[in-house]
């Protein structure tokens, strides 16, 4: 699956991570991924740090976390 | 008490360990709900079936259409413009004459949605769209019931379970729904979620080896891929968070 490596300044947190990402790629999402007018992951966007789940945007990571963005799959 | 056909049938699975003649009465004396009778509840009826749950109640208001047969395999080309549900009760019969399977054609509704589960002890999702996954998932909160969910999309899936009281709920993991779209998949990927919430509905029922608790597994069927990913209840959750 798709991904790249991000730098950030030290003690950076998710939510900065999250605008990183969403400033260099969110334009290729549609509009239920991010939303280009809040500039910003939908909330249906699960958020996973070092494979688990995170809700608060204010988590500091730290160098080498792995960042998992997933979206909830429809069908059945 | 097993009849010496059921001992017969279920040989292989009985000769398991931690599973046995206990384990296989459990199966029969369990009563099963699956909502949904296209991609996921077609494998996991067929296999729930096979492996002797006693009691099946499936739910399907849908008509079998040409472009369902790529993946629901309960249903065949005489099956177009027949019931969901009354095709898949008809498939199930013939794979074992021992079980009840009963079908309800059926849209499932906030208002009938504790009647149509009734006296089943567990909830298997296999719905394809969100607004009714919701509706299950608080129906199961509500009853204190077990509930597997499952989810496809092209070569992708995800299934997880979920125990009221012990694990995230579906909404604490999903806080909000994909949009409604037709959606692309192939039919080895329901195939592959489907028997994944068998195995958990049966591993449940007879009380052998571990859940997908606060586990979400997610199928990259493009690189033949499992990967796991922890979930954790949201005490903000607008289902399950005022619950204890």
């Amino acid at each position: 699956m798709p991904g790249m490596e991000v730098e950030l300044s030290d003690n950076a947190s998710l939510g900065e991570l999250l605008q990183e990402v969403g400033r260099r790629v969110g334009n290729n999402f549609p509009e239920w991924i991010w939303n280009p007018q809040d500039r910003a992951f939908n909330p249906g966007i699960l958020v996973f740090v070092d494979y688990e789940q995170v809700r608060d945007l204010t988590r500091q990571l730290h160098d080498g976390s792995q960042v998992f963005l997933a979206a909830a799959l429809l069908g059945g | 008490m097993l009849t010496t056909t059921e001992r017969d049938r279920y040989q292989r699975q009985i000769m398991m360990d931690g599973f046995g003649e206990v384990g296989q009465e459990k199966l029969k004396q369990a009563k099963v709900f699956i909502a949904g009778a296209g991609g996921l509840g077609s494998p996991v009826a067929i296999y729930l079936a096979v492996a002797g749950v006693g009691q099946i109640r499936i739910v399907d208001r849908d008509v079998v259409e040409l472009s369902n047969l790529n993946r629901q395999i309960l249903h065949g080309d005489k099956d177009v413009d027949r019931g969901k549900a009354e095709s898949a009760g008809e498939k199930l019969r013939q794979m074992n004459s021992d079980i009840k399977i009963e079908t309800i054609a059926e849209n499932i509704t906030e208002d009938n949605i504790q009647e149509l589960i009734g006296d089943c002890q567990l909830i298997v999702d296999a719905m394809d769209n969100f607004p009714t996954r919701y509706l299950l998932n608080k129906a199961a909160l509500s009853r204190n019931m077990p509930f597997f969910h499952g989810s496809v999309h092209g070569l992708d899936g995800m299934a997880t379970t979920i125990i009221p009281g012990e694990t995230a709920c579906l909404r604490c993991i999903f806080p909000e729904p994909p949009p409604t779209a037709i959606f692309p998949v192939i039919g080895v990927t329901p195939g592959i979620i489907g028997i994944i919430q068998a195995t958990e509905v049966i591993k449940h029922i007879v009380g052998i080896g571990e859940l997908l608790k606060n586990r979400l597994l997610v199928w990259d069927g493009t690189i033949t891929h499992f990967g796991e990913l922890i979930v954790k209840k949201d005490p903000q959750c607008r289902d399950c968070g005022s619950l204890t």
